[in-house]
Formats: structure tokens, C-alpha cells, sequence
């Protein structure tokens, strides 16, 4: 069965890609924090922003459609607001809420607040989105995984990534065998006895999963585990690493100063 | 029976009761020579995994388990030991294999040995060399075949070093070919070899001596090809030979493989 990887292009050549990725995961970070410290007026600052994602886009040579295929899972969260955005008040500051909405009805239902909060959160996600598809695109995401441990993130958050990583697929094809295995002996009728049915196959996955990760556990004991998933971490910090970290650092600053 | 100093594996009157009260193990005793290649066979629910886990202290039974002369017991130096010389394949690979990238998995024993990165590095390119699999360093395990994985899962243990290399159901879920180059690969290892399986043709095709567990009790231990004219005996503990099964063709096959 095939599923598509997690770090679908981190396979590919590029100057991106051959960064080490601890520093790919600083510039991320300190991007994400940049752009959500930027207000949402300055129109110009995340225009930059943007472009500087495109030019790492170009030269990772990531196809711009997969990003924007990425995107569209947000946009379930971004509708939220969007519905709630009429019930922010109109002199109050962002996050203040106005239940007498239909008070405000004759007088348009978007206030200049509630625009405001929807760019926010429209623009900051799109970008915060791209951000971290070009992280987890650029590097395979076990050498990910390592950078964050030499970050000094704890072995067990790490570790429970890793393993997500290495199990969510044995998982999903467990679920399509299930659901193959219903479908094969006429599965239909009411939508109570179907609920029953997916509440048995949730519970049936749970168990073989926990039983699974006994298994797992043992296979690891036998190995002398000790605590740690030591792996061989490929990358050095090269001048052209410490280069690409102080423009980037440089180039952000700049924008927050002169233009946020 | 033997010289005790050539003795690999010494189990004495082993027994094991799970947490909800089954009884896996009623007393096993079983004595391995060193460089011997043993078949366990017996049907499902024998116990013969549970003899497994109790080979290198994953699970605790009563009763006596020595390896290469050493008692195990729970202190942790001691499962260090005994884990280092005793290497325990499982049955599902994707159970033995739980790292993102096949590297990551063939170097986990080794580096939990403590050993430095050129020797970890130069053990998993030996290892996965050894199961044919070289190149697959950073491949994703989900994404090879069952064959590949379980070639995979023996280069995981491979790369350990140890004296005895204990597998589980070598046999299940392969097609006829993969099995063929398993055997190869299993022959070409020379350890001590503990191989359980009903899969008594395959098993046949890898030891020279088995041992029948049924019920969580040896009932017969001899030369393998002596076990196989023992039709009732056989039957008796729902170990049937396949149809077809003839002996002459196994010792050609058998032949083939060396």
C-alpha cells in the first residue's frame, strides 16, 4: 500500500538541503516568532516575509503546488475565525468580543477590528504554514529529529516523534485492512450498528497497538536500549552555515526595525 | 550427553506462567552445543516464543538458564552480558524494526553497546552486506518488502556480534524465493542457531537436530532427520509434514543450499 511520505522531498539536491538542520530549525523559529510579532497593519513587513520564503522555495526547488496542497489544511481553522470575526467589537482591541451583533447589523457586519483579525490570522498562517513545510521538506526527518536532539530537546519527545514517524503508516495500513475486511462482508445498515462498528475498530486498533508497542519494547530491550536513539547525525556547522544564520538573523532584524 | 565446557545454552527445568495464568513453560530442560544449529518446533501456543524471551532475561521463568556457562540473572551488568551473546530475532520485523531509517535500526545495538562511531558504522556495513541488503542504509523500513525487512531484522542482530542468534518463525509470510535466500544467508552464519518454527521442511533445510515442544514440555529431542520418520509422534503433537513431503528431495535441496 502506498502513502505519501511526511518529508516527501527531502531526498532532493539543493543548498537548502545540505544545510545542517539545526540551523534550519533556529531560522525557522526565529521566523515564526518574527512574523507573529509583526502587526497585522504592516502590510510591507509580511510582503518580505513572503519573499523570503519564495526565494528558499526556488532554491529547494520544492514545487510551489505541493506547498499550497499543504496549506489547505488550515483553512478549516482560518473559517472559524472568519464566522466568529462579526462578534468582535468595534472599538475594543483584538480578542475583545461583542455579543450584541445584531445591534451592529445595519452598520455592516465586518468591523475594521474584525478585518484586522482576520488578516492576522490569515497571513500569519500562511506564512507560520510555509515556514515549517520548507523545514520539514528540506531535510529527511530523522536527520531532523537529530538536529533537535543536539538542540538539547529531551530524548523522549524526540523518541516518541521518531517512533510516530516509523508507525503511523504500519497503523494506517492496519486501518485500511480493517476497513477493507468490513467492506468485504456487505457493511451497511443503520448508522447506529455503523457506529458500533468504528468504535470496534478504533478499539481493536488501540489494543494491537499498545500490544505492538510491548513487542517493540522488548525488540529494543534485547538490544541493550538504555534510554536514548542515538543515530549518526550527518552534518558539521560549516562557515557557510554560521553565514546563512547571520543574514538571516540580520536581514529579519532589519525588517522588524525599519519596516514592523 | 556433552562436554559441559562446549555447551551454549543450558536451560534446567524451566518453567513460565504469564500474569493471567497460562502456563507457557512446564519445565523445560535443553542443552545446545556451541556452533550447533537447533530447530524448535511445535505447534501454535507451545511456548516456543516464551523459551525465546526467556533466552536472554526478557522474561523471567523458574528455573535454571545458563549462557556460554553464565547463570542469567536480573542484575542489569548481567542482561547486558547475556543480551550481548544472545541475539533474539522476531517474528514481525516491523516490530524489530522501529527506527525512520534501516541505519538507524542495524546501528541500534551496537552503539547501545558503547561502541565508537567508525566500529558502529563499519558493524552495520558488514551486517546488512551479510543479508544482501548493503545500500539500504537510509531507506525507510515501512517502505521495503516483507523479504527485505526480515533480512533487515537479522542484520539488526547480525551487527551485535553475538554467539547465538535466536530467530523466530524465519519462514512466515515469505514467498518461496525469499525463503530460499534466507536459508543461504542463515547457513552461511556460523553461530549457534536456535530456529523455531512449525515450519518443519524449512526448519529441516537449517538444523541438523531438533527438539518437539508441545504444551510447554520437550517431548522428543534428536537428529532432525530421525524426528521426520516419526509419523505418529508427529501427528500426535499437530505437527503434520506437508503433502508431497518427501525426505530424498530435502536432503537434495539441503544439498543445494551448502
Amino acid at each position: 500500500m502506498r502513502h505519501s511520505f511526511l518529508d516527501k522531498y527531502s531526498n532532493l539536491n539543493s543548498f537548502i538541503h545540505e544545510l545542517d538542520p539545526r540551523v534550519k530549525i533556529i531560522t525557522t523559529l526565529f521566523f515564526l516568532i518574527m512574523v507573529m510579532i509583526t502587526s497585522p497593519v504592516f502590510l510591507w513587513a509580511f510582503l518580505i516575509y513572503f519573499l523570503i520564503e519564495l526565494i528558499i522555495l526556488i532554491i529547494s526547488k520544492i514545487p510551489i503546488l505541493f506547498i499550497l496542497k499543504r496549506f489547505l489544511m488550515v483553512i478549516p481553522f482560518i473559517l472559524f475565525i472568519v464566522i466568529f470575526a462579526p462578534f468582535i467589537s468595534k472599538n475594543g482591541y483584538a480578542g475583545s468580543y461583542n455579543l450584541g451583533i445584531l445591534r451592529n447589523l445595519g452598520g455592516g457586519f465586518y468591523n475594521i477590528n474584525s478585518v484586522l483579525v482576520i488578516m492576522n490570522v490569515v497571513l500569519k498562517s500562511f506564512l507560520s504554514i510555509i515556514a515549517l513545510i520548507l523545514l520539514s521538506s528540506t531535510s529527511p526527518f530523522s536527520q531532523l529529529l537529530l538536529g533537535f536532539r543536539k538542540l538539547k530537546v529531551p530524548s523522549i519527545l524526540t523518541n516518541i516523534a521518531s517512533f510516530m514517524y516509523r508507525y503511523v503508516f504500519v497503523i494506517v495500513d492496519e486501518v485500511q485492512r480493517m476497513i477493507r475486511a468490513r467492506n468485504a462482508r456487505n457493511y451497511r445498515g443503520k448508522w447506529i450498528w455503523q457506529s458500533k462498528v468504528v468504535g470496534s475498530i478504533i478499539a481493536n486498533l488501540f489494543l494491537r497497538s499498545y500490544e505492538r508497542g510491548e513487542r517493540v519494547y522488548l525488540a529494543m530491550l534485547s538490544r541493550g536500549y538504555n534510554g536514548d536513539l542515538i543515530l549518526n547525525y550527518k552534518y558539521k556547522m560549516r562557515w557557510i552555515e554560521w553565514l546563512y544564520l547571520i543574514i538571516f538573523f540580520v536581514i529579519l532584524t532589519l525588517i522588524r526595525l525599519f519596516i514592523g | 550427553m556433552f562436554d559441559d565446557k562446549e555447551l551454549a545454552i543450558e536451560i534446567e527445568d524451566l518453567s513460565f506462567i504469564y500474569p493471567d495464568g497460562t502456563e507457557a513453560l512446564k519445565g523445560v530442560s535443553l542443552k545446545v552445543r556451541q556452533g550447533e544449529s537447533l530447530a524448535i518446533i511445535g505447534p501454535n501456543g507451545a511456548g516456543k516464543s516464551t523459551l525465546l524471551l526467556n533466552l536472554n532475561g526478557l522474561l523471567r521463568g523458574n528455573g535454571l538458564i545458563k549462557i556460554f556457562g553464565i547463570k542469567i540473572n536480573s542484575s542489569s551488568s548481567n542482561l547486558k552480558n547475556i543480551r550481548k551473546k544472545v541475539g533474539l530475532v522476531f517474528q514481525n520485523p516491523d516490530d524489530q524494526l522501529f527506527c525512520s531509517t534501516v541505519y538507524g535500526d542495524v546501528a541500534f545495538g551496537p552503539t547501545n553497546l558503547g561502541l565508537n562511531r567508525e566500529e558502529v558504522e563499519r558493524r552495520v556495513k558488514d551486517a546488512l552486506f551479510k543479508v544482501e541488503m548493503g545500500g539500504y542504509e537510509n531507506s525507510n523500513a515501512f517502505h521495503l518488502s516483507y523479504g527485505q525487512k526480515k533480512r533487515v531484522a537479522i542484520a539488526t542482530i547480525l551487527s551485535m556480534n553475538p554467539d547465538i542468534v535466536a530467530i523466530d518463525e524465519p519462514s512466515s509470510n515469505l514467498d518461496h524465493n525469499s525463503q530460499i535466500k534466507l536459508a543461504k544467508i542463515l547457513n552461511s552464519l556460523l553461530k549457534t542457531k536456535l530456529i523455531v518454527t512449525h515450519d518443519i521442511p524449512y526448519a529441516a533445510l537449517l538444523c541438523d537436530r531438533a527438539v518437539i515442544l508441545d504444551n510447554g514440555k520437550i517431548v522428543a529431542d534428536g537428529l532432525f532427520f530421525d524426528i521426520l520418520l516419526k509419523f505418529e509422534l508427529l501427528e500426535k503433537h499437530r505437527l503434520g509434514l506437508p503433502p508431497g513431503f518427501s525426505i530424498k528431495k530435502l536432503k537434495e535441496d539441503k544439498k543445494k543450499l551448502l
